[in-house]
């Protein structure tokens, strides 16, 4: 059994593309920056970098992340401390909904490009934020960008299992071809009511309240150390 | 006295005519030419097409297309074209993705290319933007072609923004008729979709019925839609706050859902939509 094998062997699941690996990984880093742990006095790391440190270092220095996921966290509790850049958005995130979506590219959002070239006007972007985005499953840029949430985390965690238990001795003739029976599964389970304890409701609106929620606490903390958050939800 | 043995001409008019291509561009010809039986040549390369096109319900769009471009395309571009197409569909990704830049770059837009790049984007490579893009481009270059709308209603399925995939598969339905006497299976399969969009964007139960309903009329054995709508529940209609049954239940969330997770969005091309009920 070569390296590789013996890898995919113990791993809990395997997904259809490299793309999709990355994208779990900026997911998990996103949880965790949004649950609370005893390292950051009880409270998320981004939490505890708007309301404790200032200082995105300081703050994931106390996680003890591997390299890689520490380098992601750093990058977004600074953009986090900058109250958001709609470039953020695109690329990697998008989480559970989006975890077997190609990379999104700023460039192919149809709706950003016809505000861009055609309204030009602060209200116009400011409802584009908040409104349902072909290109992150109809999560809203807002929604994308305050992250992955524990609960959302958790729920990935199960389906992935799932869906690598029953599709892993499948064949296709391409890695998209699987990915597309993949996103297929996605899209029933996300519809459907979430078969986890304490929690009643279909996933998708499950996820989505949960990083509203996020976002209102995460507008707070900003507020409050007086930085204008530019996902800051409509009145 | 000698005999004079007369030889076979070859080349004019044989299966390989003389192409007017040249270096990588008649590589990649000779390349589809060698993929594809009967080969197309200078007098059967039209019929092909129109066959194929025939095929697919694609035939007025394809006379047009003829007739506009009658100076730009022949044997080269026919062979090209139907090569890609069944290459395409075989998710040879490498050789369909040669011919269609070569479709692209030296011949005139096609519908049918983009169509089928377009599928081979979103079940082989997994692409779902860029396949969202060849489908546009094809809707601008037909916009009367059902298939375009048919395939952007699944695409946005994929993609998990039922709004939209509501909006094609409507338009598409609109124009289900150019598939002639097969026309109904496809429309009972496109008000299927639409019901399964409904569902999706928690919209109330009545409305997804009358989708099913209108299925079952157009197809009264398609068993998929009847198994749908009887394992809908029966009280929808009756509710007296006129909410959906998937909302009330969404409300039971221990947290506070005060606004439905989707809005209904007008589809781009919808302008001439007025046919149907939405």
């Amino acid at each position: 059994m070569s390296d590789g094998e013996a890898q995919q062997a113990e791993a809990p699941f395997v997904l259809p593309t490299q793309v999709a690996v990355a994208r779990y990984l900026q997911m998990k880093v996103e949880s965790i920056l949004n649950t609370p742990y005893q390292v950051t006095g009880e409270m998320s790391p981004v939490a505890h970098c708007l309301q404790e440190s200032g200082d995105a270092e300081e703050t994931a220095e106390l996680l003890n992340l591997p390299e890689d996921q520490h380098e992601i966290a750093i990058d977004l509790l600074e953009d986090a401390l900058e109250g958001g850049d709609l470039e953020e958005v695109y690329g990697l995130r998008g989480g559970a909904l989006n975890i077997l979506m190609p990379m999104a590219h700023e460039e192919q959002d149809r709706v950003l490009y016809a505000i861009e070239e055609e309204l030009e006007g602060a209200p116009e972007l400011s409802a584009f934020l908040h409104a349902p985005n072909e290109l992150f499953s109809a999560l809203t840029p807002a929604e994308v960008w305050v992250g992955t949430g524990k609960i959302e985390m958790a729920l990935a965690d199960l389906f992935l299992r799932q869906s690598w238990l029953e599709l892993k001795e499948k064949s296709f003739p391409a890695p998209g071809a699987a990915n597309t029976e993949w996103l297929s599964r996605l899209r029933l389970w996300s519809y459907n009511p979430a078969q986890v304890q304490n929690y009643r409701g279909r996933v998708v609106d499950l996820i989505k309240q949960e990083r509203r929620e996020n976002l209102a606490s995460r507008v707070e903390w900003s507020e409050a150390r007086g930085i204008d958050v530019m996902f800051k939800p409509l009145e | 006295m000698a005999i004079k043995v007369k030889r076979k001409r070859r080349g004019r008019g044989s299966s390989a005519p003389q192409s007017t291509l040249t270096g990588e561009a008649e590589e990649v010809l000779n390349r589809a030419l060698e993929r594809i039986q009967p080969r197309p040549d200078r007098k059967t390369w039209k019929l092909m097409v129109m066959g194929l096109a025939r095929q697919r319900a694609i035939e007025t769009y394809m006379e047009e297309f003829l007739e506009e471009h009658v100076e730009k395309v022949g044997w080269e571009w026919g062979a090209l074209w139907i090569t890609h197409i069944h290459i395409a569909e075989h998710g040879l990704v490498d050789e369909a993705m040669e011919m269609y830049q070569l479709l692209a770059e030296t011949f005139p837009l096609n519908y049918m290319t983009e169509m089928s790049q377009s599928r081979l984007h979103r079940d082989f490579t997994g692409e779902y933007y860029v396949a969202r893009d060849h489908i546009n481009v094809a809707q601008t270059l037909w916009p009367d072609g059902c298939e375009a709308f048919y395939q952007a209603g699944i695409l946005y399925d994929l993609m998990g923004v039922p709004e939209y995939a509501f909006a094609m598969a409507d338009r598409a339905y609109g124009l289900a008729d150019q598939f002639g006497d097969t026309s109904y299976k496809l429309k009972a399969r496109i008000s299927f979709n639409q019901a399964v969009a409904m569902w999706q964007a928690a919209r109330p139960y009545g409305d997804i019925k009358a989708y099913l309903r209108r299925a079952l009329e157009d197809w009264p054995e398609y068993e998929r839609a009847q198994n749908f709508l009887d394992s809908l529940p029966e009280d929808d209609e009756a509710d007296p706050r006129g909410r959906s049954a998937m909302q009330r239940f969404t409300d039971d969330i221990r947290r506070n859902m005060q606004q439905p997770s989707y809005q209904i969005i007008e589809p781009p091309q919808a302008e001439d939509n007025d046919d149907e009920e939405g």
